[in-house]
């Protein structure tokens, strides 16, 4: 019975000696993710290549009823805002459809989300702005282009 | 008015008909359309100017910043109504303040503050549509109907 | 965004002139005047001219009470093509409801708060 009692009370200890080891390991594992982020922000930086980004700004400038484009990319998705001359804004709904429609023929491989809403576009400007001065990582990037595209499907 | 009713009235009455006609005064059109583009055009461009602020501020699209800024606009009006600073606004301006949204907010909030005094059942909450009520009914009727012939051309003819 | 509160006060401001005209020189009252722009807001939305006009114009368009007849068949509309021919009828309020609702819930908070007048 003693026997039983020390194994229980050795056993309670373990496994409590363990769970504040796993949260102590979490702790240092986030410290290594913190660190990871910091020392190859170079790589994370390649890895988010903004090549096709890039490509996909370069054709809009060179359209007429396009004032102004900011574009960013992530893994597969797309980000595309941009601004229509206001003269132009009788159209903005066939202009709309036009690009959507170039864009995707444009990035088959991507998933593309364009718009030309003022809000959009200035989401757009602050997430290339963070990107730009290395500050987010790819996940945090992905989540905002996530929440912007939300953004710009939701109606009324 | 009607020539032939005209016609029916004895030679005194056309005759102070013309008279009548003559000492009416006249309303003053060209005044009162640049007071009503002016006062209008204040109206809309404040509208946008609070739009930006909910799109600035707010996680609001150009298509969903319209539902808050229309509220906002209500409220404003509700205030102005209150304080009695509308209906010197609407006097100067006519149509310029009333074909705003703010206009039918200032119709139902005086309609409703005036009638307090019969007790809020049967003096506020039967009397707040009395002006505003014949836009809401014909403006869903108008809507229904609209709506319904575009939905039965497009479904017929897309079939 | 300076073009967009020039246009809105053009814009605005000249619908407002279309309902002076209405009153002045076809010597409507008021409440006919605001019932004839709903309706014609309605019917342009009808053929589809009014979403381009709020997306020149901005509040210069949402802001008139013609953009309220253009709410409500925008909103029946959409529904109409989620649910056929009975939303319709569900959907006509979805897009309007907060012109509507805040000119209760305000009308009611102002009789409460203020005095009439005279």
């Amino acid at each position: 019975m003693k026997k039983w009692w020390l194994a229980a009370v050795v056993a309670m200890i373990a496994v409590g000696g363990c769970a504040k080891e796993e949260t102590e390991q979490k702790q240092s594992l986030q410290g290594a993710n913190l660190l990871r982020t910091q020392t190859s922000g170079t790589a994370k930086h390649a890895e988010l290549n903004q090549g096709p980004a890039e490509r996909a700004a370069s054709y809009l400038r060179g359209r007429d009823d396009v004032r102004d484009v900011v574009a960013v990319n992530s893994g597969d998705r797309l980000l595309i805002a941009y601004q229509i001359p206001h003269m132009k804004r009788w159209s903005r709904k066939q202009i709309e459809k036009d690009i959507d429609q170039k864009l995707r023929d444009l990035f088959p491989g991507y998933d593309v989300v364009s718009s030309s809403d003022l809000k959009i576009f200035w989401k757009t400007k602050e997430l290339k702005a963070n990107m730009d001065n290395r500050r987010w990582d790819e996940r945090k990037v992905n989540r905002e282009i996530r929440r912007i595209e939300k953004l710009s499907k939701e109606q009324t | 008015m009607a020539n032939e009713k005209r016609k029916k009235l004895t030679p005194v009455q056309q005759e102070y008909h013309l008279f009548e006609k003559e000492r009416e005064t006249k309303r003053p059109i060209v005044r009162n359309c640049v007071c009503a583009f002016l006062v209008g055009g204040i109206i809309c461009t404040i509208g946008q100017a609070i739009s930006y602020f909910y799109m600035y501020f707010f996680d609001f699209t150009e298509q969903t910043a319209g539902n808050p800024t229309v509220a906002t606009m209500v409220f404003l009006s509700m205030i102005l109504t209150g304080l009695g600073v509308y209906d010197r606004i609407a006097q100067f301006a006519g149509a310029g303040s009333a074909v705003p949204v703010t206009g039918f907010g200032n119709a139902v909030i005086s309609a409703a503050i005036e009638h307090r005094t019969e007790g809020f059942v049967l003096g506020v909450g039967s009397n707040m549509f009395k002006l505003a009520g014949s836009v809401i009914l014909f403006g869903t009727f108008a809507a229904f109907v609209i709506a319904l012939v575009k939905t039965i051309a497009t479904q017929w003819g897309g079939l | 965004m300076l073009a967009m509160f020039f246009w809105a006060f053009v814009v605005g401001g000249l619908i407002c002139v279309i309902g002076q005209i209405l009153m002045d020189v076809f010597k409507l009252t008021p409440a006919h005047t605001l019932t004839i722009l709903v309706v014609v807001g309605a019917i342009l939305d009808g053929f589809g001219l009014y979403e381009p006009l709020i997306d020149f114009a901005g509040a210069g368009a949402t802001i008139p009470i013609t953009s309220f007849g253009n709410a409500l068949v925008h909103g029946a509309m959409q529904e109409a093509e989620k649910h056929g021919i009975i939303g319709v009828l569900t959907g006509m309020f979805e897009v309007t409801s907060a012109g509507i609702s805040a000119a209760i819930v305000f009308g009611f908070i102002g009789a409460l708060l203020f005095r009439p007048k005279g």
